[in-house]
């Protein structure tokens, strides 16, 4: 069959059953749009935790007190504790570097802390960061030890709150897959009954079982297709809005990095293959059923 | 051209079989009348031809071909060597003239060249030279019969099956029909009919082949509708 006729049949059959097509089509847009959110929120989550999560060190604090034969005695025994990876020592003056630059523009704070009110401490990278509590225990009770901090849990929040939003935004186009599936399967039927002279008649014509249901397979993929095209914009506009608009300017800047146009590149054209892919086969198995051929 | 050998068809809801042992040959070029009251097996025998169905015993040869045991990718090829005319003549009412019958050329993959050739040739054999953009509402019962056979010979089949192609027609333009279909007989297509019409296979003096209940209880070569006295 020629391109033009079957593009010129398809056009019909969308128009014929338009509010169908139309239901099926934003159904599809939802749920996709909600899986695209879903993949960049993991990419999100992905890029806080390669930029932050790994250097993220547990800190121990000493007390102003303390001597440098403990400070010395502390290095050795966390140098050969099989737990840690790496350990550094920091002084008073590198700590006082540190937060300078932490908080350049903030002048006042800068002209009431001095080197001195810094504790030295020792930056601990541990093997598996999950054993922070295991080094906690047992060095909290060693002298000159003021305070044990792991920097990780400062992140746990923005983890589980990004988490939560990826595991609802999963369900919600699950079931949104799921609808849009049953919409498919509807629209194909009553355009399979709309058309069932047409595909009668090219039975007894002879054409090809292929033939036959091409139409219907590429009016699926179509709807899949715009389907797709919507929830990129959707996507699109969201960022736009949404993300850099309110939540970006509710956090202070530099904190978490700005969501990526890089990821939206990779995500969009996953989501319009796959709005087609589902719809195509949503199609295909609803054309075995009501399509003699 | 048509050969069917002990062929019984038994449907799955029927009490009894709806053609019971039939055993009919029809040759190249030939013109069969199919004449039998309602139920008689008429419509069981041409959906055989077409593979629609298959038999429950026997066999159903057609254009050479073991119908029943051609591999399902096959029976479009089988469909593209037979026209099919209805009495309720299935023409597509968004299409013109024109499209109705190319629509089955197009559907075949068939090139915009040979269906701008073929499909004039074909409605100028039908009568219909002029009216190629009419839409079929706007045409005689006569003139759409006559589409539907333009689309049914438009391929140029081997074979014409035509099941009751009369029946919503009245006697004067049931009589152009025929006329046509015999001249498509002519050209060396064999031609199936499935009848009621009395005067037509009266007046055309053909092969006559009566079923009834799923029996052959007549076949003669120069036939009319009822017994012949």
């Amino acid at each position: 069959m020629r391109a033009s006729f079957v593009a010129q049949e398809v056009s019909i059959g969308l128009r014929r059953n338009l509010t169908l097509t139309v239901a099926a089509i934003v159904t599809t847009a939802v749920s996709l749009a909600l899986l695209g959110a879903g993949l960049l929120v993991r990419q999100q989550a992905n890029l806080i935790n390669r930029l932050y999560y790994g250097k993220l060190q547990v800190a121990i604090f000493l007390t102003d007190d303390v001597s440098q034969s403990q400070i010395d005695g502390l290095r050795d025994k966390l140098g050969q504790d099989p737990l840690v990876k790496q350990v550094a020592f920091e002084s008073k003056d590198e700590a006082y570097q540190k937060f300078k630059r932490e908080n350049s523009q903030n002048s006042d704070l800068l002209n009431t802390i001095t080197a001195n009110d810094l504790p030295e401490s020792f930056r601990v990278q541990l093997k598996d960061p999950k054993q922070f509590d295991v080094i906690r225990s047992a060095y909290l009770r060693e002298p000159g030890v003021f305070e044990i901090q792991d920097y990780r849990a400062i992140l746990d929040p923005i983890f589980k709150l990004l988490s939560g939003i990826k595991r609802v935004s999963y369900v919600v186009a699950l079931i949104q897959v799921f609808a849009s599936g049953l919409l498919i399967y509807n629209t194909v039927r009553v355009s399979a009954f709309g058309r069932r002279r047409e595909t009668g008649i090219m039975r007894l014509v002879g054409a090809s079982s292929f033939s036959i249901q091409l139409p219907f397979l590429v009016e699926g993929a179509v709807a899949g297709l715009v389907g797709g095209v919507i929830a990129c914009v959707v996507l699109i506009l969201g960022k736009v809005f949404v993300v850099d608009g309110i939540i970006a300017k509710s956090i202070s800047p530099g904190v978490l990095p700005p969501l990526a146009w890089g990821d939206f590149e990779q995500t969009m054209p996953l989501l319009v293959l796959l709005g087609i892919l589902v719809s195509g086969l949503a199609s295909f198995l609803t054309l075995r059923r009501f399509v003699r051929v | 051209m048509i050969r069917l050998d002990h062929v019984t068809k038994v449907y799955p809801t029927g009490t009894r079989p709806a053609l019971d042992d039939v055993s009919v040959e029809v040759d190249r070029g030939e013109f069969v009348f199919l004449v039998g009251s309602s139920g008689s097996g008429k419509s069981t025998f041409l959906r055989l031809l077409l593979r629609e169905e298959l038999p429950t015993k026997g066999s159903v040869h057609v254009a050479g071909k073991d119908v029943a045991h051609l591999s399902n990718w096959k029976v479009p090829q089988l469909r593209r060597q037979i026209g099919c005319v209805f009495q309720d003549f299935r023409l597509l009412p968004t299409k013109t003239v024109f499209e109705n019958v190319a629509f089955a050329l197009e559907v075949i993959g068939k090139g915009k060249h040979v269906i701008q050739q073929v499909v004039p040739e074909v409605l100028e054999l039908v009568g219909l030279s002029g009216k190629e953009g009419r839409m079929p509402d706007e045409l005689s019962g006569g003139e759409q019969q006559r589409v539907a056979i333009a689309r049914a010979f438009v391929n140029r089949p081997m074979l014409l099956i035509a099941d009751e192609p009369t029946g919503n027609l009245d006697p004067q333009t049931s009589v152009g029909i025929m006329k046509l279909l015999d001249r498509i007989n002519r050209t060396g297509t064999t031609v199936v009919m499935a009848t009621h019409d009395a005067a037509i296979v009266d007046s055309m003096r053909r092969r006559v082949v009566e079923l009834d209940t799923g029996h052959v209880v007549r076949d003669q070569a120069r036939g009319v509708y009822g017994y012949a006295s």
